[in-house]
């Protein structure tokens, strides 16, 4: 009765070379994240926020180091009944057809379908900070408000890491360090999925999982998890930090130490003056934040405790977001 | 009189807390949390164990059903029920928000199906042939289907020789099951630690891949 599923049953070999097959040796898995940093030009218009959902947020240079100036992309379904909506100005702008919500590269006519799209015109993995809502139903309202407020804490967290010097460094507790350039390094190809709440992952949760992915990093955060990190004072901003301090400690011991992933993200949240989660699981280290500096200047740690107290440089952080 | 009635009303239509619940039997707990689901009877109640970063402020309670007896195998579901309440507070005051549930399968054993060891149906795939994976798993790790194994352990010896790959997955039981496409997957060992991915192609069912890594944190 099973077979209709796997076709026919294996004929087992005559020989032991035939089982084995190619390869049999252990490989080890080679996740060296890429060591150079993304570089780009930086458009230097500030941070905008518009629509939550048709939004393009840019970070602004604060000095000659890399740039990153990556629009954050939204696809999956909105609320029922929202009207189409398209951003503002110029390229990279964005839209939503059939209830999903696509990137434009060019202009391109937003009434009505539009014959003229296709997938060619999808944007390349760097040239954006894609959030994939693998929900295929309407959301609800809670659910479009954690989406957009994950979006809104992707935009802030860009902005902190382009803060920071590439050469900038944090050392951790444990002896490990973490670099600006590292960080940057990461983001410049981070993405982002939201599954719904049912969906399990390898590591034993149906929350989520910071996949670094051999370089290509990808975020998953099931919808339930989302929301319930959004209706806590600077959550999301928390979430989102701590994922990519998960990351940011691929192939080594601390991959998966979960104080060491708040560290660093305290430590990249509060150097921006970004709201931040005051008592996450398994907390922080004792003391003030942890601060990114360099050995010419510093260029970040506001040393701030508890909790950030807003105030950031071109971004708005009057919102416990 | 009316504020007794109303004040008792209100008590029984309130969302349940966290310490009303784990004073119940299972089957008690299923039916207050689950009232106006259907489910079959609970058999087991209790808190999910935490992995990873849980969300401050929420409990997690899981219900398991008593398990079916389907074609090939049983099915149960498994309840999550969320309490929240303010992070501080003592956790038996927190308040049922929502309840979620995943279905589970396992190989039936003689005829009766085991008390653990189910796995969970993970996204798009249904029972028969969550049932079929398990199976051809089965076969695999008793040396009775013999495909082509790629292996990759990144944590030990598990590729070391082909018995060595089939005793290995044999030791451990299966946690997931899940179906990309035309491909079958399913996780096996403990869940929350290193974890063992068995990987069968319909389109190619001479070969089987299986990796053993640490799955990516949350």
């Amino acid at each position: 009765m099973f077979d209709d599923f796997f076709g026919s049953n294996v004929t087992p070999p005559t020989s032991m070379n035939a089982i084995i097959g190619d390869p049999w040796a252990a490989v080890q898995t080679a996740t060296e994240l890429p060591s150079s940093t993304n570089t780009g030009s930086f458009a230097g218009e500030g941070i905008q926020e518009s629509d939550p959902l048709d939004v393009l947020i840019a970070a602004q240079s604060a000095d000659t180091d890399t740039t990153i100036d990556i629009p954050i992309v939204v696809v999956g379904k909105r609320l029922m009944d929202s009207a189409p909506t398209s951003a503002g100005s110029g390229s990279g702008d964005f839209y939503f057809r059939d209830g999903y919500i696509y990137n434009v590269q060019e202009a391109l006519p937003i009434t009505g379908e539009s014959s003229e799209f296709s997938d060619a015109s999808l944007p390349t993995d760097e040239a954006v900070i894609e959030i994939s809502v693998n929900i295929y139903r309407d959301l609800t309202p809670t659910e479009q408000q954690a989406i957009d407020a994950l979006q809104g804490s992707i935009g802030r967290i860009t902005f902190a890491i382009h803060q920071l010097a590439d050469n900038s460094i944090v050392t951790l507790p444990n002896g490990a360090h973490v670099t600006g350039g590292e960080l940057k390094a990461i983001w410049s190809k981070i993405d982002f999925v939201v599954n719904p709440d049912s969906f399990e992952y390898s590591n034993g949760t149906n929350r989520g999982q910071a996949d670094p992915n051999y370089g290509d990093a990808l975020v998953s955060i099931n919808i339930g998890t989302l929301i319930s990190y959004n209706e806590l004072f600077g959550g999301m901003n928390y979430l989102v930090a701590h994922e990519l301090a998960h990351i940011s400690q691929a192939n080594t011991t601390f991959f998966s130490d979960e104080r060491t992933a708040n560290d660093i993200a305290r430590a990249l949240l509060a150097g921006a003056a970004i709201l931040y989660l005051p008592d996450p699981t398994f907390s922080y280290s004792l003391g003030a934040p942890l601060s990114f500096s360099t050995s010419s200047s510093d260029s970040g740690g506001s040393g701030d405790t508890g909790g950030g107290t807003g105030g950031g440089t071109g971004w708005s952080n009057d919102e416990p977001l | 009189m009316t504020l007794i009635v109303m004040t008792v009303l209100a008590y029984a239509i309130a969302a349940p807390t966290l310490g009303r619940v784990e004073n119940l039997k299972p089957n008690a707990a299923g039916k207050l949390i689950l009232r106006n689901r259907l489910h079959a009877p609970i058999s087991s109640a209790g808190r999910a164990v935490a992995a990873s970063i849980g969300v401050p402020g929420v409990t997690n309670y899981e219900l398991v059903e008593t398990p079916q007896r389907i074609a090939g195998g049983c099915v149960r579901r498994r309840w999550t029920a969320h309490f929240s309440g303010r992070h501080g507070a003592p956790e038996a005051t927190r308040v049922l928000t929502n309840v979620t549930e995943r279905e589970e399968v396992a190989l039936a054993a003689g005829g009766i199906c085991p008390a653990k060891q189910y796995a969970i149906l993970n996204g798009a795939i249904n029972q028969r042939h969550a049932i079929a994976l398990l199976e051809k798993l089965r076969r695999i790790s008793t040396g009775r289907v013999r495909p082509r194994i790629d292996c990759r352990s990144d944590v030990d010896l598990l590729c070391a020789s082909p018995n060595a790959t089939r005793a290995g997955i044999a030791a451990i039981p299966a946690w997931a099951v899940m179906q990309s496409g035309e491909e079958g997957e399913i996780w096996l060992g403990e869940r929350g630690k290193v974890v063992t991915i068995v990987k069968m192609s319909r389109d190619n069912p001479d070969k089987v891949t299986v990796t053993r890594e640490i799955p990516p944190p949350f």
